[in-house]
């Protein structure tokens, strides 16, 4: 390996520009592809995540203990602002590790230690096992469950529209382990294999024609007690803490994007857009910029933050729609009319931009939360 | 003046219960009661730290005066502090122009006065060929108009100042730095709108608590949830870039944060309203003050409208957004 990137933020930066300047082929391959194969894009983007650890750049933001090489979630935030910043997609897989491996480091340690540098360099893939065909917004009255045996688990159940599924290794799989009553205070956490016997993975295609989600079929899969994350019925309580991580890198990483988004309108034709939607779509993403920047950082200080992240969601939710229904007005039909490589890529960007206000707790749910914990609002 | 360069935390707690007590006495006059915290002072060593906490408070109780007079002169150094105490006037511009303009005819004038008298010298920043200058004009002087006005908020007590004034009749002082005053006034006009945005948050949600219809609170049902979520996501969004306009370059961000603060006025105004009913819609019931205060509010200096033009025109120009602020 070469010399490790410099720690001290400002220089770790400019140093990652500098390596991605010197990078020009890497850069414009991860940039110009296209595939709504996910297996395809999985592939482009492991060799790009090979290289960014190699470099180091990625084990920046990780402690050295789980094979990181120091520094906090500034590190890995500006990282991804570089990478948006430059238009080049961020790996896909790093949205998992975001929210998974801060939570893993502080209740499953050793499992943070084994996997890490695997996730890091793309040599593994995970997905987040929560949603259930009858439990979405209502995520406590899922019903998968983990009954002990001796001292295993047997997991039995069905999880849906889990994204990466088809092309991730393992699951974070939230199971019902207390009574089917029991509501989010029987829930566990457990790491489960893809390939052990009885898992099923199968693809579901979304809207915008890519096999983004999919489903995980659990019958009478064996999964070893080292695989519990914390503690029996700790469920819950994991899934909220690494829902913080999910409010605070999730944006961070989206606003990233979509203000290169903005930059490639205006190289595009600049002086044709009109200015009021212009500012429009960036007044919707700027002080989601800086929320999620604010989130990030007192998340890097060591504190929690409260119910209030949830401003984060609701401000990527419109943003996405916004900058997606500029783009579609700037490109003039191109979305709905146009078949070559660059219309296929903004036609999937722009259906998938619809998801966002569904995804990772929906609009409606981000909106009550905030209406109930943080405003006060009598519960209905 | 007492030079005072940095407000430790304490201190600052101090001033802020203190401005608190004043400010919320039943008929106070601001100008004197901020005159008795010592607010320029306070100003002048640490506007970061205060203009939040003044304007907001200002927004918050609705109150009237000439705080932005002091925003401004203080935006202009050493000649903002002789110019207010020479008992200049500041006259604001209303839209996202300058309040004047200088051509060979003269000096062609249209703003507001916020707290100075007809009889008082009027200082203002207005375009020329070479840039924004400050200008200041004598009292009663030839061609200027100033005309007390009600408008939608008679409580603020505004004048309209217009016409054009002679060459002769204008002093120019360009030594000041006249681009300064634009970003500071936007940013405290911010602070205001969302004080009063959180006033009107606050009235709302506590009504929707108390406030039973079909066997329940009104909060209970999700369409008013919903209204209520969004007018803090508004809120949270203009502060998380109000709070960064501190620091980055004011150019953008100040731009940004006004008219943030201004959407998150209209959708308090508009969803609090809806919330509190029929008696909201009444004079009987304060919400009037605050839906009038930040339809002015927003005027000031560019409307929320008239700001995002400007906006997207600045980063047409530039042919990239800026990011400010870092994770």
């Amino acid at each position: 390996m070469t010399e490790a990137p410099p720690l001290h933020l400002d220089e770790y930066r400019a140093a990652f520009a500098g390596w991605l300047d010197g990078h020009d082929a890497l850069v414009s391959r991860q940039r110009d592809f296209f595939s709504l194969e996910l297996a395809d894009v999985a592939t482009v983007q492991q060799q790009f995540q090979g290289e960014l650890f190699a470099g180091g750049w990625v084990r920046c933001g990780w402690p050295e203990e789980l094979g990181g090489l120091g520094g906090d979630a500034r590190h890995r935030a500006a990282l991804y602002d570089e990478l948006g910043r430059r238009r080049i997609p961020i790996p896909e897989s790093y949205l998992t590790v975001e929210t998974l491996i801060p939570m893993l480091s502080v209740h499953a340690p050793e499992l943070a230690r084994a996997h890490l540098t695997d996730l890091l360099r793309g040599a593994e893939r995970w997905c987040q096992g929560f949603s259930e065909p009858d439990a979405g917004s209502d995520l406590a009255s899922l019903r998968t469950k983990a009954v002990r045996d001796g001292d295993d688990w047997i997991v039995d159940g069905h999880k849906i529209w889990t994204s990466q599924a088809t092309v991730s290794h393992r699951c974070v799989v939230l199971l019902r382990t207390g009574t089917p009553e029991s509501r989010h205070r029987g829930l566990s956490m457990m790491l489960v294999d893809h390939d052990t016997p009885g898992v099923e993975v199968r693809e579901i295609r979304t809207m915008s024609g890519r096999d983004e989600l999919g489903e995980v079929l659990f019958d009478g899969v064996r999964v070893g007690g080292d695989r519990l994350i914390g503690n029996e019925g700790d469920g819950w309580a994991l899934a909220m803490y690494l829902l913080q991580w999910e409010r605070g890198m999730y944006p961070w990483q989206r606003q990233a994007g979509l203000l290169g988004t903005l930059d490639a309108l205006l190289e595009r034709d600049g002086d044709g857009i009109d200015p009021h939607a212009l500012a429009d779509a960036y007044l919707s993403v700027l002080p989601m910029r800086l929320s999620a920047a604010h989130t990030i950082r007192r998340l890097a200080a060591g504190e929690t933050p409260g119910p209030e992240v949830s401003v984060d969601k609701v401000l990527l939710a419109r943003a996405e729609l916004v900058v997606f229904d500029l783009v579609d007005s700037v490109l003039g039909g191109a979305i709905e009319l146009d078949d070559d490589q660059h219309a296929q890529e903004w036609r999937h960007d722009y259906l998938f931009s619809r998801s966002a206000p569904i995804y990772g707790g929906s609009y409606e749910i981000q909106r009550q939360i905030l209406a109930d914990r943080v405003l006060g609002m009598p519960r209905g | 003046m007492v030079e005072v360069t940095a407000i430790d935390r304490d201190t600052l707690d101090i001033f802020e219960r203190t401005a608190r007590g004043v400010l919320a006495q039943p008929d106070v006059v601001v100008g004197n009661a901020l005159e008795e915290i010592g607010w320029r002072d306070f100003l002048a060593a640490d506007a970061a730290s205060v203009v939040p906490l003044v304007f907001g408070i200002l927004g918050e109780l609705v109150l009237a005066s000439s705080a932005l007079d002091d925003v401004a002169f203080d935006a202009l150094g050493a000649r903002g502090e002789e110019l207010r105490a020479t008992g200049h006037g500041f006259a604001h511009p209303l839209g996202v122009r300058d309040a004047g303009s200088l051509s060979g005819a003269g000096l062609a004038v249209d703003a507001v006065l916020l707290g100075a008298g007809r009889d008082a010298p009027v200082a203002l920043v207005a375009a020329t060929d070479g840039g924004a200058c400050v200008f200041t004009v004598a009292a009663r002087s030839a061609g200027l108009e100033v005309a007390p006005l009600d408008g939608i908020d008679p409580a603020l007590g505004l004048a309209r100042v217009r016409g054009l004034v002679p060459t002769g009749d204008v002093t120019v002082h360009d030594d000041a730095g006249a681009p300064a005053v634009r970003p500071a006034c936007r940013r405290a006009l911010a602070h205001e709108l969302l004080g009063a945005t959180d006033a009107m948050l606050t009235m709302a949600t506590e009504y929707a608590k108390v406030r039973r219809q079909f066997g329940q609170p009104i909060g209970a049902f999700q369409a008013v949830k919903h209204r209520l979520a969004d007018v803090y996501v508004a809120r949270q969004a203009a502060a998380a870039v109000l709070d960064e306009s501190w620091r980055s370059d004011p150019a953008c961000t100040t731009v940004a944060a006004k008219a943030l603060a201004a959407h998150a006025g209209a959708v308090a105004s508009e969803n609090c309203l809806q919330v509190l009913g029929a008696i909201g819609f009444t004079l009987e019931h304060r919400l009037h003050r605050y839906v009038r205060r930040v339809r002015v509010l927003d005027r000031l200096y560019g409307s929320a409208r008239d700001l995002r033009t400007e906006l997207g025109r600045l980063l047409q120009a530039q042919g990239r957004v800026p990011r400010p602020g870092r994770g």
